[in-house]
């Protein structure tokens, strides 16, 4: 039990460490989020751990240090952003005057983005080799 | 106890309440779209908030102990996406064609709707990263300056409609193979989307995990870029 706390704790301690270096990052002029910059760097990390690089040891501790950390994250992220998501509240005349343009755009843009992309790589795919495994 | 410390350990500990009446509100749906629980716990904590005349400066300083982890949570999503990475190089141009062709039209439709109905520039952008998983979407929105929490409430309404389409959509377009089903789940729907295909097919599991993440990318790259071109 101990243990386990211990080891989210270095997982934890790593990915903040991902997040400062993305934050560091967005301020030295990079245009995109922080936390998206951390992913990238994190995920080229990762992917250094599966080559056969010289650093490589050292990345699959990283590796096995956060995955429990980061699947649990991941897992219940939908609480994460239960804060942000109550700001809805100062925003409720913005939307009763423009719930249906809202409503439209949001079943539109979906169903549209779904077909398109699904379509698209259907289309350019290769047919997978075993067939038992289409819908 | 000073009443600050008060504040936090109430409002932190209602949304975790509030959360898991969500999640047991889902159990007992039996898993439906339509019962998300992050929804359910924005509704019931904004009902509770309005209820007792609390602004809402006051609630988001007394969650910063929940949304603190909301960053490192975004990076974690390198996880899977490098987990994936060997389905990413077999299938690289196809992926890459269906991603940038289903990302740009979630974000130009969308903001296409918007104006038709002339309901305006700042709401079209609040749209515009909705297709990104959350955690992106609402610091895209943060970055060009629209109000994060309604896209973020727009990300969960276009994950649940997504979640709700995605069978019959795409069985009506002959569109079969599992890694295109994974990945416009991914991709329009982000993990709520993904949360539909993933128990169904290992193979969609994968790709809507790569749909997450690169959509995420993708989303973060270029709506910056179209709010600059609006302007």
């Amino acid at each position: 039990m101990v243990g386990g706390i211990f080891r989210g704790l270095i997982g934890l301690c790593a990915l903040s460490i991902f997040v400062f270096l993305g934050v560091k990052l967005q301020a030295a002029g990079l245009a995109l989020p922080g936390p998206v910059i951390g992913l990238v760097l994190l995920a080229a990390a990762l992917a250094a751990s599966a080559s056969k690089s010289g650093a490589r040891k050292g990345l699959l501790g990283l590796r096995e240090a956060l995955t429990p950390v980061a699947k649990y994250l991941i897992k219940h992220m939908g609480l994460l952003f239960v804060p942000a998501g109550v700001g809805v509240v100062t925003q409720l005349d913005l939307l009763r005057r423009h719930w249906p343009a809202i409503a439209v755009a949001l079943f539109v843009s979906t169903l549209l983005s779904l077909i398109v992309t699904g379509w698209v790589m259907h289309r350019l795919s290769t047919p997978m080799a075993d067939p038992g495994e289409t819908a | 106890m000073t009443t600050a410390w008060c504040s936090i350990l109430v409002w932190s500990g209602a949304t975790l309440c509030a959360y898991l009446l969500g999640l047991w509100a889902r159990h007992l749906a039996k898993g439906a779209a339509l019962a998300n629980p992050t929804l359910i716990a924005i509704l019931l904590i904004g009902g509770a908030l309005i209820l007792t005349h609390t602004p809402y400066a006051t609630y988001l300083k007394a969650s910063a102990p929940i949304t603190i982890l909301l960053a490192p949570a975004t990076v974690a999503l390198g996880l899977p996406l490098a987990e994936n990475l060997r389905h990413v190089r077999q299938s690289l141009w196809p992926l890459i064609l269906a991603l940038a062709a289903g990302s740009l039209v979630a974000m130009l439709s969308g903001v296409a709707v918007i104006y038709a109905f002339g309901a305006g520039r700042t709401l079209a952008l609040t749209l515009a990263p909705k297709a990104a998983t959350s955690p992106i979407s609402m610091a895209v929105a943060r970055q060009i300056g629209v109000d994060p929490s309604l896209t973020a409430v727009m990300t969960i309404l276009g994950g649940i409609i997504a979640a709700v389409l995605v069978r019959d959509g795409l069985k009506l377009m002959g569109v079969r193979d599992w890694r295109a089903v994974g990945l416009a789940a991914g991709t329009a729907g982000g993990g709520i989307g993904a949360a539909r295909v993933a128990p169904l097919n290992s193979l969609a599991a994968a790709f809507a995990g790569i749909g997450i993440g690169l959509n995420g990318l993708l989303t973060a790259v270029l709506v910056p870029l179209l709010a600059q071109a609006l302007r």
